[in-house]
């Protein structure tokens, strides 16, 4: 009975750790809009430091 | 591991390589003057007593290929000088310590941002074009009249620069 339990559980655990089914577009699309604007934000004061040079 | 999973763990590391670069980079050179740069120290408690800061403010520069030294005294809760004229289009060096605590010197509007510390003499070179007024901040809070501590800077025409 327990064995059968822990069987259950290890294929769950896989399940949780199997990442290649999700649908990961939208996670996708806002990591890159915030890596986009931390960059944006980064050379607007970089330029700024340099026309003040 | 999931193929966009893959894209952004590796274009997180990339880009924190990068900037680790540029911050070593900026530690050293373009006018940084870290601890272990060979800053030129002073001692705090006779500040007063050396030549340059007996009598702060604007000077002709004798070495370098600036054209002016200019010395300020950050103390609490004051700078000397209170005010300065600079000729526009000179380039200026600035030397700033202080005889107490630790102070900021900002040029407001300009990449002159230093922090004065006792025992330490910070410097900037900088060419002033624009003729104008700026105002200059303590941004290390340093006691109860932070707040008040303040200077001018002002660009003005004529002088040696514009000879």
């Amino acid at each position: 009975m327990s064995e059968e339990r822990d069987k259950i559980k290890k294929e769950e655990k896989r399940n949780e750790d199997n990442h290649h089914k999700l649908d990961l577009r939208g996670t996708f699309m806002m990591v890159m809009a915030i890596g986009g604007l931390m960059l944006l934000s980064w050379f607007g004061a970089f330029i700024l430091f340099m026309e003040r040079m | 591991m999931h193929k966009y999973e893959k894209i952004w763990i590796s274009l997180g590391t990339a880009s924190l390589a990068v900037f680790l670069i540029i911050l070593g980079i900026s530690a050293v050179h373009g006018g940084h003057t870290p601890a272990a740069s060979g800053i030129e120290t002073i001692n705090p408690e006779h500040v007063r007593e050396d030549a340059r800061f007996s009598e702060p403010g604007l000077k002709e520069a004798t070495d370098g290929d600036h054209d002016y030294d200019l010395y300020f005294l950050a103390s609490a809760f004051m700078y000397e000088p209170g005010e300065v004229e600079i000729p526009a289009g000179s380039t200026v060096k600035i030397h700033v310590t202080s005889p107490d605590v630790v102070h900021g010197f900002q040029v407001v509007g300009t990449n002159v941002n230093m922090i004065a510390e006792p025992g330490l003499i910070s410097t900037y070179e900088m060419t002033f074009d624009e003729p104008g007024e700026h105002l200059i901040v303590c941004n290390e809070y340093c006691g109860i009249g932070h707040t008040d501590m303040t200077s001018t800077l002002k660009v003005v025409n004529g002088g040696i620069a514009n000879e």
